[in-house]
């Protein structure tokens, strides 16, 4: 990962010459996320230089060579942690309130706001009791999820938007305790799993005693692009993940992913879909590479269509081979997830978990987290096309299944979702 | 008239508690001082108190002893604080409140009492005594330096309730008035937090003798 040389002119920039209409959105591999690094500023999402003297002279080179050095502005029209960079490491924490009032979620929404304006510009939280981790910038961003059952539940049905839905089941979910629904979700990305990890505490113990946490979902990213020119990073499965994105800053990005008009609340907001996908991977290993390619419909090496010979060519949905068959198969991972249009897309930011099973066995696979401003016609049409046609569906499964609809940005000062709790 | 606050134990101890009553009775809900807070007289404590007729009297520090001041004008003091938050505690409980006191003039300003809607305060200090950290009153209050800054912190300076009158709930805005020597007040609106630290609880033996 080298954000420095990642400039705006290099990159795959403009959404036609990415084939995005052709592409369209895909689960596992076709859609990946938002690898924008140095140069994903968009909107108000200001990477601003960190003021002078606030990080110690004798900061170690790692602070250096990693993209940390400035902090992510908290305050905008959106929030942090979408549309900017995402950090190595991400944490999605699931909560409930413990008694579901308007005046509870009053009361949590004001000391979350406050702690993450001050953590996200590299200030303790007021009553910190680790400041100097506070005090390391690492590329925090803090946001906030509401969902559908919170807003019932504190009696705000009638801020529910039409399209914080719940989703349908699809048949190939498998949902476990813990990973479904919750009231609230918290998202925190950092470069530093130290820092996170403080950030994440400092909350829960805030938030302690107004509400619990239900799960948390911690997750990783490669910190290497999938190959030297590609501003996409590989899987687990060793794919190249994050080819089919809007790119941050572009009316692309903004049309699939914000929310622009209805409840003032959510007018900068968006909608979180986020799945928690198994993978199998040690049966996915019994798979030559060309078998593995037919299921997904691109190269493993360098992320090209079948058909293709480079990450950001278009799929070739008409091709046929030599005897007459789709060199995209009818049931390949890409073309089944592939969006007709630019408002069926989705904005996919992958992170990877492992965790140790504790009898030298690992649960492995995805944390899907896909942004769209609308699911209805995004990614509750594509994963219904998916669940009944996916080649890939036999080497993943969704264990986990949520959504929330994340509330515009704030300014200095103001409280999360401010019209909500007044 | 000193609190002892020895962090080992986690008690606080009452030296001479029926002393530190005179000043804020009317405050702690028990019968008020049988004269009441009157201008020039002696007081006990650094504190608050409100007359019969409503009118706030601070007892502070004059040349050889503690006497009560002149009524509370309204006027604003030119002090600000910034990143102000109380400890979240149950009613009847001690807690205490933090933040930054900055006086942006050129000359020290004495804070000499606080006031808020949670039973009566006091200002504190920890200090190292007989080898313990003890807690304690801030005889004569706080002093902030001409264009300085002072850090109130769990362990350090801070704004005391003594016996919270209603609950503080995590989350819940405190307004809160710090009150100049020269009688000049400060409002601020501080947040309520969870705070493992901190812990001030009294000594059940002494506070019988309140």
């Amino acid at each position: 990962m080298t954000p420095s040389s990642d400039s705006s002119s290099t990159k795959r920039s403009s959404l036609s010459r990415r084939g995005f209409l052709a592409v369209g959105g895909s689960a596992l591999v076709g859609a990946a996320g938002g690898l924008a690094l140095g140069s994903s500023i968009g909107g108000s999402s200001i990477e601003e230089p960190l003021a002078a003297g606030s990080i110690p002279a004798q900061q170690p080179a790692v602070a250096d060579a990693m993209p940390t050095a400035t902090p992510v502005n908290f305050h905008g029209p959106h929030q942090a942690g979408i549309e900017t960079r995402p950090a190595v490491h991400i944490s999605y924490v699931g909560v409930d309130l413990i008694d579901p009032t308007k005046e509870n979620l009053r009361r949590l929404l004001t000391l979350w706001t406050d702690d993450a304006a001050r953590l996200a510009s590299a200030q303790p939280a007021l009553g910190d009791t680790e400041p100097e981790i506070a005090r390391h910038v690492a590329g925090l961003t803090i946001g906030i999820g509401l969902s559908r059952q919170l807003l019932t539940k504190v009696g705000l049905s009638d801020a529910i938007p039409a399209q914080l839905v719940d989703l349908p089941e699809f048949s190939t979910d498998a949902i476990e305790e813990p990973w479904s629904q919750t009231d609230l979700l918290v998202q925190i990305g950092a470069d530093d799993p130290l820092v996170l990890n403080h950030t994440s505490r400092m909350l829960a113990k805030d938030g302690a005693g107004i509400s619990e946490v239900r799960w948390v979902q911690n997750g990783f990213r490669a910190t290497a692009p999938a190959f030297e020119g590609s501003s996409s990073t590989r899987n687990l499965m060793g794919q190249v993940d994050g080819t089919a994105n809007p790119d941050p800053g572009t009316p692309g990005f903004a049309d699939v992913v914000w929310i622009d008009q209805g409840e003032e609340w959510l007018t900068g907001g968006t909608i979180l879909v986020l799945r928690r996908i198994r993978m199998h991977l040690d049966e996915w290993d019994v798979l030559d590479r060309s078998a593995q390619e037919l299921m997904i419909g691109r190269r493993v090496e360098s992320g090209a269509p079948l058909g293709g010979s480079r990450e950001h060519d278009a799929l070739d949905l008409e091709a046929l081979d030599e005897v007459g068959l789709p060199v995209i198969p009818m049931d390949a991972h890409v073309r089944v997830a592939h969006a007709a249009r630019l408002d069926e897309m989705i904005f996919r930011r992958p992170y990877h978990y492992v965790l140790e099973q504790g009898d030298g066995t690992r649960d492995a696979g995805q944390i899907f987290a896909a942004y769209t401003s609308d699911p209805r016609r995004s990614f509750i049409p594509m994963q219904r096309r998916l669940a009944e046609n996916d080649a890939f569906n036999r080497w993943i499964t969704t264990i986990g299944s949520a959504v929330y609809a994340f509330p515009r940005g704030v300014a200095e000062g103001e409280t999360w979702a401010s019209e909500l709790i007044a | 008239m000193t609190i002892l606050h020895s962090f080992r134990q986690r008690s606080v101890r009452l030296a001479s508690a029926c002393a530190g009553v005179l000043a804020v009775s009317t405050m702690l809900s028990v019968p008020a001082h049988a004269h009441g807070p009157e201008e020039g007289k002696s007081c006990a404590i650094v504190g608050s108190a409100q007359s019969a007729h409503s009118k706030t009297f601070v007892c502070t520090m004059k040349a050889g002893g503690l006497v009560w001041s002149k009524p509370l004008k309204a006027s604003r003091s030119a002090l600000t604080m910034s990143d102000g938050w109380a400890k979240a505690s149950k009613a009847g409980s001690m807690s205490a409140a933090f933040g930054m006191i900055t006086n942006p003039t050129a000359k020290p300003v004495r804070v000499v009492a606080a006031m808020s809607g949670f039973g009566p305060m006091q200002l504190h200090e920890v200090v190292m005594k007989d080898g313990a950290m003890v807690m304690q009153q801030k005889k004569g209050g706080f002093v902030i330096p001409a264009g300085g800054t002072l850090e109130l912190k769990p362990g350090g300076n801070h704004l005391m309730f003594m016996k919270l009158s209603r609950p503080i709930a995590a989350g819940q805005k405190v307004a809160l008035t710090l009150v100049s020597a020269d009688g000049a007040v400060l409002k601020s609106t501080v947040i309520a937090k969870n705070f493992a630290g901190a812990n001030e609880e009294y000594d059940g033996a002494t506070m019988g003798d309140m």
